[in-house]
């Protein structure tokens, strides 16, 4: 179950092949330098690469449509509240009558909004060339409990499937004749045969899945093997250690007085 | 006068494909007790839930009683049609077999005097009797699923939708549905079965609709469905193991234990 929530788009480019822990270190090191770079034109190159790999992965048009949907409407609001109401705004770049924008302001909103946009385009970059499923087993092949690969793996699909079940329990109350929509006091009304048959049936669902695992052997104490290996190269290990290391890197240039 | 009548209803769910292709789905149901056969993906609850309007139609009509479908609340269509949905579980909330089975007539404010006459005999003709202050989830599967039935039948609706009512019950509890259904049949009452088990088909429902990939491909009096063996293989369906035996035996195309042996008494 590929389920609902996830944003993953079946593709055969380089980045949806490059093993999850790859791709994951580029992600983070990528939201972390934009955060530590000291200068707009810093970001602006982050961001820059961020568009070249969606571009390159094949989802610049998917990218688009959400990306925008969330960054603009933030850009919009920076650019405006920043620009008018900095408290380090000195320098003005125009006047509606009593209106003043600011240039001060305008840097820090624009500062700003780019380090957001890299933490969006790092983040769905990641998501659309992902398989939700692929991050617990890359995570598990590196030495993660699956105690803790299965709840990341559950948290990622059980979503979908609660919402699945209370779409069938909406439908056989309002059947039996409940009124699910409108005035407070009725929805109110609606809440336990509504609530009730959802939490009873998780319990139930939770008790079998982990009979069905049990059975399974999940709980044996044994070594594991995986049931496919990630594409992994000597390029894409020096990759990571060298966005893993450019994190601290930067901080400590930071420190040192990078401006 | 057809108790449900579905002109040339067309539906497709959000970003999937028509279930029910050019030129739609039409079919008229009288009173008794019809069976809704077909594979999976045939569209059969896709069309009960049409009848009581949790899904609307993208074109055509569906009209159940002489009401417009598409006019009415489902709440509304609740007081016509009664619905036992197919897991009991996503239903079931009360404290009480009686409370449960009394929450669809009470939430369409049923005077007290017709909402206890309704939930009494349902909860009798369900064999939940002495069952009453039972907390539902202490049941097994076969009985809650038998408070489901009785609460889709506690507001004495004039149309019933089973929708596989069969599944996981044991002989004497499919006895017991078969004496429902025919009871209900005699007070004048539309029942409709959704339904893979075809040897309840042929034992308790007098016509059946066979529909296939969207569309009716056969509808009319049961002991006929299964003649056309082509239409059979080709809905995905398999005869009444009785029919099967029938045949091999040479006593025609007999769908019930009491045709079959009629047949044999010849």
């Amino acid at each position: 179950m590929a389920g609902g929530l996830s944003l993953y788009a079946e593709g055969t480019s380089l980045l949806h092949r490059a093993h999850p822990l790859t791709k994951g270190v580029l992600t983070l090191s990528a939201i972390a330098l934009a955060f530590i770079a000291p200068s707009l034109w810093w970001v602006v190159g982050i961001l820059v690469v961020l568009l070249a790999l969606v571009t390159a992965a094949g989802v610049l048009r998917r990218f688009f449509a959400v990306a925008l949907a969330i960054l603009l409407p933030i850009t919009l609001l920076l650019l405006a509240v920043q620009g008018f109401a900095n408290p380090l705004n000195r320098t003005v770049v125009f006047a509606l009558g009593p209106i003043v924008y600011y240039r001060e302001g305008l840097a820090f909103a624009a500062l700003a909004a780019l380090r957001i946009a890299c933490l969006v385009s790092a983040t769905f970059l990641f998501s659309f060339t992902t398989r939700p499923a692929d991050i617990a087993e890359a995570l598990m092949q590196r030495g993660l409990s699956p105690r803790m690969g299965y709840v990341v793996q559950s948290a990622l699909q059980i979503i979908p499937q609660t919402l699945e079940m209370a779409g069938r329990i909406q439908d056989a109350q309002r059947a039996r004749g409940l009124e699910t929509q409108g005035s407070l006091p009725r929805r109110a009304r609606a809440y336990l045969p509504l609530m009730l048959p959802l939490v009873l049936s998780s319990l139930v669902a939770t008790q079998e899945r982990a009979m069905a695992l049990e059975v399974r052997g999940f709980g044996l104490k044994v070594k594991r093997i995986a049931r496919y290996e990630f594409f992994d190269s000597t390029l894409q290990r020096a990759l990571r250690w060298a966005l893993a290391l450019a994190v601290p890197g930067a901080i400590v240039a930071r420190v040192a007085g990078w401006r | 006068m057809p108790e449900i009548r579905l002109e040339d209803v067309r539906f497709a769910y959000p970003g999937g494909v028509d279930v029910y292709p050019e030129p739609g789905l039409t079919l008229a149901l009288g009173d008794g007790v019809t069976a809704l056969v077909g594979e999976n993906g045939a569209g059969k609850t896709t069309l009960t839930k049409l009848l009581i309007g949790l899904l609307r139609p993208r074109a055509g009509s569906v009209t159940v009683q002489g009401e417009d479908v598409a006019k009415a609340t489902v709440a509304a269509m609740a007081r016509i049609v009664g619905y036992s949905f197919q897991n009991p579980d996503d239903q079931l909330f009360e404290r009480t077999v009686r409370a449960e089975v009394s929450f669809g007539p009470r939430v369409l404010r049923k005077p007290v005097a017709e909402v206890e006459r309704g939930v009494a005999w349902a909860l009798e003709a369900c064999g939940l009797k002495g069952r009453e202050e039972v907390h539902p989830h202490d049941l097994g599967l076969s009985e809650r699923k038998w408070v489901a039935i009785a609460s889709a039948l506690a507001g004495e609706p004039q149309v019933v939708v089973l929708d596989e009512p069969t599944l996981g019950q044991d002989y004497p509890s499919r006895e017991r549905l078969r004496s429902l259904v025919a009871q209900l049949a005699d007070m004048g009452r539309t029942v409709l079965v959704v339904t893979h088990d075809m040897d309840f088909v042929g034992e308790a429902c007098s016509s059946t609709v066979v529909l296939s990939e969207g569309a009716v491909r056969y509808a009319g009096p049961t002991a006929a469905a299964f003649a056309d063996r082509d239409l059979v293989d080709e809905a995905g369906i398999e005869p009444p193991h009785v029919t099967s035996l029938a045949r091999r035996l040479g006593l025609g195309d007999a769908v019930s234990e009491r045709a079959f042996l009629a047949a044999l008494g010849r």
